[in-house]
């Protein structure tokens, strides 16, 4: 397996040679197609012979049409080599990166930035870091094809490529005022693009569909896109009103500078011995000059901008992979007598602390602690739950045992052995989970379960995981069984309905055959009866290993040894269900609450 | 140009034409005067270059012909005024063009929109349609095919008729001095060279359609992978534990970028084959040009100046010719997006007299005032009778013969598992559906009798997938642009966001989410059902359905909105209907009856207590697999 990010540094760019051959193939064919009609005039006003005619059109002419055809066919290679270069590199390695990313950061608000900013820079073989060659070409050819044509007007006279270099700087001068009145309507814009986008895009009338009709909403949403579609549109002739004005001013510029053209070479042309031929081409260079001025500040803007995709591409690129985390030196010790583990193992999570920091909209950061100083204990083997209410850090917790999050304060040990001295994807191995939204591959059902790429799957296995998961009889409805893919609009396969995908999850869990297993909030979706069934799978699913489970339902964590209560950060009750109930604290209430309407003396309603 | 008087995708060149046509009609509806714009600045377009080429030419034989310095003068005056004038015309025109532009894509999926707020829902609810409005949605914003194609290719075109026009014009004049079988040879080839150039620029435009063909199933692939699976943080969690790393990277390359990159690879060597063929010709064509009008002037026949007139004229001949056939090409087979467009603006609309049309029931006659004011105040029965339904194109009976009688002021529960046909039954109801066999009478009147508007006046819903939309609170609670704000508070107060809207900085107007204005407030899952629940409060209807209303709401927050809705009467006056689904059947205990749905049917109706005391009832099995746990 190649590992795309290591050779990634030699490749962001791509091949350099090609723009410079690029760009001296588009010097070489402007100059010849200035210098043809100059020879044919000079022939023709030297009343030199046919023959002699024919003999430079041929020469001059043969040159002319190889450089034609050779321009596209060079531009169209850089394009290319950078597009191959995006499907067979840079992408790959962007998906790479991402999946080895430490997910503290790939989760964090920066992480998220950085990774879209990329994902940006590599998402279109038209756009992004692609068109870094191709601009770099563009910049070269106008700078060349700058340096070529002045050199030509020199010959005129000086004077002229100096007062062409002030007119263009004129020109300049007005872009540069209109672009900043377009800025300053530039904030107004994106607003008044937000929200139409939003009633463009964010509401299709389907899924809403039930609401707008039944809430005669039509006549609201429809004056609401007429107002969003007036006010952009307003923004917009106000923008094209600046644009008009820059507009009319270079054509005033123009008028001028081919009125004065003419002027001198038609002076010249009596005064000096100026031929027929030299008074086009000199024509044709003063027109020209200004187009490879103007491609040059282009070039230059456009290359800082895909310059800017590849720093972005970059930049997430080099992030780190993997933490440093507190209590390295220790670990190391470990990780060198390497960490013999007793299966299923313990915890122990000792002065837990940790912080999620919330980036608000205005930019401000925030704090938010989830777990303060918290001391928990799992013996090996044991059932743990965890309730609390929403935002009481259970989710957290978890987290921070998968060692997806690493403690801000205290330290983690997993059977003894500092949770750091396992490397990260071996002390992965250890867990199995189904998490809140878990989701699928479009690969086929039996990928799915064994997300095993060597094409190994142990049949054996899998069928039993997909016995006991209870998953037999959807995959018996299936013409393909387990060898049909998921996700329909991708690979015209099948869906599974909120059960199925809870028991293909829990097939996907028991085929990993780890020694811990974490359970958060499995059930959410589902019926009773079938919430009841997958229970008493779980149940059996678990024996023999170490379990942690988190479930808003009080009920349903009685199947395990000890119940832990999460409340503002730490554990504020503990014991088994029965011992909590005596206690009558708060996690008596909580279940009084929830069981209130099941009790069957009935208070109250008749 | 065989290929375009015969078939191509499979539909004739008249049917071709008449695709285009009534696009360009529809087009004028979505942005009206655009395309008057675009043809006006394609033609002025065409005249600049031109002005500038016969001025020198001009210039040139004076040169070298009568040196008169009046005539030189004039001829560069004329062309730099002209060029001058036609430059701030088009200008002007781009001015418009660009606005009307800016707006293309968020008009076009506006207008969709539009269409489907007048769909019959059963339509919106169906797959076909779903995905018909996907790919003519995605025509225009992934790929710019479609309505947006027409606009750029209707630009294409124009200039490149009056580019050809122009040409051929200025071919006859000027080469009116060479003989006549010369002229005629030029033009002979110069067509030819066009001939060919269509061909390479077709052959061309076929790879990148072909290509573009099988992307679409790649890219789907990409897409999820780069944009839904990798960076979703809770999927980021699966991906590290359960190492589905080589497992993506693999599938990802296989089915998506490889085939991509292969595709791209083909379409750029097509692009350079053919692309040079094309060039060669034309190239070929002004050399000749060049050489024959050269010999011509050294023998003294033509004037100097026609040399660069001719040259230009044939070569942009040539390229407007192939041009208009590439045009032509692409907005052939363009035309299969804009079939989907039509399929979709074609969905009949909801019409208003339905149910006559269909043959249900009696003419619906509009209520008068006062019949409309006695229902919204008091409904007195709502009765099932026999009442079945399978969805459109599927066979299977999804309701079988329901016959139920809910009265005014009563509270009922409908029960079941997952499948059993709950939120169908509401939707038949809410006459989202029509029966396939039975009816619904509401006081005594087939539903499907009242006007449609009248009858959904009625109602007061809360369904499973309700929609708030990120404009502000207020009119969200009150589904309209102007509404009344003390009842907008009330209802908010009612359904326990009261709290909520007291720390909102600007209250009612304070918009919802951050999609529409940067300072919304955020919803939880509770506080949106809430604010849904609080919107049915304020439309005030006499029956309210709730379905699965509580289902994001913790213990508490469920217990509180329980109490509003069925205990303490408040909201449910006299002559009230409300109708509940609940998975959680602790719901039941507050209702007056209770009706269990079992694969379609009707098993069981009864209060809470009967129901329970049935042994081997489907009630009691459901009540026991939650209450287990809190027993």
């Amino acid at each position: 397996m190649v590992k795309y990010q290591d050779s990634i540094e030699k490749y962001v760019v791509g091949n350099k040679l090609l723009p410079i051959l690029g760009s001296m193939v588009q010097i070489g064919f402007s100059l010849v197609t200035l210098y043809l009609p100059k020879m044919i005039l000079d022939c023709v006003t030297a009343q030199v012979s046919l023959q002699t005619l024919l003999i430079r059109l041929c020469l001059t002419g043969g040159l002319w049409l190889l450089l034609s055809v050779a321009d596209p066919a060079v531009h169209n290679a850089i394009t290319s080599h950078a597009q191959t270069q995006l499907y067979t590199r840079w992408i790959p390695a962007w998906e790479e990166k991402t999946m080895d990313l430490d997910y503290e950061l790939f989760a964090s608000h920066q992480g998220k930035i950085l990774m879209e900013k990329a994902r940006g820079a590599v998402s279109s073989p038209n756009w992004g870091m692609v068109t870094y060659l191709p601009r770099l070409t563009a910049l070269l050819e106008a700078a060349g094809g700058l340096l070529a044509y002045s050199t030509i007007l020199c010959m005129l006279h000086p004077l002229v490529v100096l007062a062409l270099l002030l007119l263009f700087g004129m020109e300049l001068g007005c872009s540069i005022r209109t672009e900043r009145k377009k800025q300053s309507l530039k904030t107004e814009k994106a607003e008044a693009g937000r929200k139409l986008n939003y009633i463009a895009y964010g509401t299709r009338g389907l899924q809403e569909g039930k609401d707008i009709r039944i809430y005669h909403m039509a006549g609201w949403l429809r004056e609401m896109a007429r107002l969003a579609l007036e006010h952009k549109r307003g923004l917009e002739q106000r923008t094209a009103g600046y644009e008009l004005q820059r507009l009319l001013f270079s054509g005033s510029l123009i008028l001028v500078r081919d009125g004065c053209a003419y002027g001198y070479l038609l002076y010249s042309f009596f005064h000096s011995n100026m031929s027929v031929g030299d008074f086009s081409l000199y024509f044709a260079a003063i027109t020209g000059l200004g187009g490879w001025l103007s491609r040059l500040t282009e070039g230059i803007s456009k290359l800082q901008e895909a310059g800017n995709f590849v720093k972005d591409y970059r930049e997430y690129m080099e992030l780190g992979e993997e933490k440093t985390a507190p209590g390295k030196a220790e670990a190391l010790l470990y990780q060198k007598a390497g960490p013999e583990l007793q299966l299923p193992p313990g915890f122990r999570l000792q002065d837990i602390s940790y912080a999620y920091t919330e980036v608000r909209e205005d930019g401000r950061e925030e704090k938010h602690q989830v777990l303060e100083h918290l001391h928990l204990e799992i013996a090996p083997g044991e059932k743990l739950a965890i309730v609390g209410e929403n935002g009481a850090g259970k989710t957290t917790l978890i987290k921070l045992l998968c060692g997806l999050l690493h403690p801000q304060q205290g330290r983690i040990e997993v059977g003894g052995i500092p949770r750091e001295a396992f490397a990260p994807e071996e002390y992965y191995q250890l867990f199995s989970a189904v998490f809140q939204s878990s989701g699928v591959l479009p690969v086929s059902i039996a990928d799915n379960i064994a997300l095993n790429t060597t094409g190994s799957i142990d049949r054996e296995r899998l069928q039993r995981c997909i016995r006991v998961a209870g998953l037999e009889e959807k995959l018996r409805s299936l013409p393909r069984g387990e060898d049909t893919c998921l996700i329909r609009r991708i690979t015209g396969g099948t869906e599974l309905s909120g059960g199925q995908l809870q028991r293909l999850l829990l097939a996907r869990a028991l085929y990993k055959e780890a020694p811990v297993l974490i359970l958060d909030e499995p059930t959410a979706a589902l019926d009773p009866l079938a919430e009841q069934e997958i229970y008493r799978q779980y149940q059996q699913f678990m024996a023999g290993k170490t379990a942690v489970f988190i479930s808003h339902r009080l009920a349903s964590t009685r199947f395990c040894d000890r119940i832990i209560l999460l409340e503002e950060g730490r554990i504020a009750e503990s014991g088994t269900h029965e011992q909590l109930l005596a206690r009558g604290g708060k996690y008596a209430e909580m279940f009084r609450v929830q069981s209130q309407y099941y009790q069957e003396k009935e208070e109250g309603k008749a | 140009m065989k290929k375009i008087n015969g078939m191509k995708n499979g539909r004739s060149l008249a049917e071709d034409l008449g695709l285009i046509r009534r696009g360009l009609r529809e087009f004028d509806r979505i942005l009206p005067r655009q395309l008057a714009y675009v043809a006006g600045k394609s033609v002025l377009g065409v005249f600049c270059p031109y002005v500038a080429v016969i001025a020198m030419a001009g210039i040139l034989g004076e040169l070298t012909g009568g040196r008169s310095r009046e005539k030189l003068l004039l001829y560069a005056g004329l062309s730099v005024l002209l060029t001058f004038f036609l430059t701030i015309l088009k200008n002007i025109l781009e001015a418009r063009i660009s606005v009307g532009y800016s707006d293309l894509f968020a008009a076009h999926e506006i207008h969709l929109t539009d269409k489907a707020y007048d769909l019959p829902y059963e339509m919106l609810e169906s797959e076909e349609v779903r995905s018909l409005r996907d790919q003519v949605s995605g025509s225009i914003s992934v790929s710019g095919a479609g309505m947006a194609s027409l606009y750029w290719d209707m630009e294409a075109i124009c200039s490149g008729l009056s580019t050809a026009l122009t040409a051929l014009l200025l071919c006859i004049c000027y080469g009116a001095r060479l003989s006549g079988g010369l002229l005629a040879g030029i033009l002979v080839f110069a067509f030819g060279c066009a001939w060919i150039s269509c061909r390479m620029t077709s052959r061309r435009w076929d790879v990148s359609y072909r290509v573009f063909e099988q992307g679409a199933a790649y890219q789907r692939y990409g897409d999820y992978y780069t944009m839904n699976y990798l960076p979703d943080e809770n999927l980021g969690m699966d991906t590290r534990i359960f190492r589905q790393k080589q497992l993506v990277l693999e599938e990802s390359r296989k089915r998506c970028y490889e085939p991509f990159a292969r595709g791209k690879r083909k379409e750029m060597r097509a692009d350079s084959l053919y692309g040079s063929v094309k060039l060669l010709c034309t190239g070929l064509c002004g050399l000749a040009v060049y050489g024959l009008t050269a010999a011509q002037t050294l023998q003294g026949r033509v004037p100097i100046g026609e040399i660069l007139v001719l040259y230009s004229a044939v070569t942009s001949l040539i390229f407007s010719l192939s041009n208009i056939a590439e045009t032509f090409t692409d907005l052939r087979n363009n035309n299969i997006h804009l079939i989907h467009y039509f399929a979709y603006m074609d969905l009949p609309a909801e019409k208003p007299d339905q149910a006559q049309q269909n043959g249900y029931g009696q003419m619906p006659l509009p209520m008068t005032a006062g019949e409309l004011r006695q229902t919204a105040k008091s409904v007195q029965e709502i009765r099932f009778e026999h009442v079945s339904f399978s969805y459109p194109g599927s066979e299977e009976e999804v309701l079988r013969d329901i016959s139920l009688t809910i009265h005014g002021g009563e509270k009922l529960a409908i029960v079941g598992v997952n499948g059993s046909g709950k939120t169908t039954l509401i939707k038949l109801l809410c006459r989202l559906y029509r029966p396939t066999r039975g009816r619904i009478l509401l006081n005594g009147r087939d539903i499907q009798a009242y006007p449609q508007e009248d009858y959904w006046q009625l109602l007061s819903t809360v369904f499973q997938d309700f929609a708030l939309f990120a404009f502000s609170l207020g009119a969200n609670v009150a589904a309209a642009h102007g509404y009344d704000r003390q009842r907008a508070e009330t209802a908010l107060r009612r359904a326990g966001l009261g709290e909520k809207l007291a720390g909102l900085p600007r209250g009612l107007d304070q918009a919802l989410f951050t999609d529409y204005e940067p300072d919304g407030t955020e919803l939880s899952g509770g506080e949106a059902q809430k604010a849904a629940i609080a919107r049915a409060l304020y439309k005030n209807g006499p029956v309210l359905i709730l379905d699965e209303p509580t289902a994001a709401l913790d213990p508490y927050a469920e217990a509180a909105i329980y109490e509003m809705l069925f205990q303490r009467q408040e909201p449910v006056q006299q002559g009230r209907i409300l109708i509940s689904i609940s998975h959680r059947l602790s719901t039941c205990r507050f209702c007056d009856r209770i009706a269990v749905l079992q694969q379609g049917r009707l098993v069981q109706v009864g209060t809470h207590r009967q129901l329970v005391g049935e042994e081997s009832g489907a009630y009691r099995q459901l009540w026991q697999a939650q209450a287990e746990y809190y027993t």
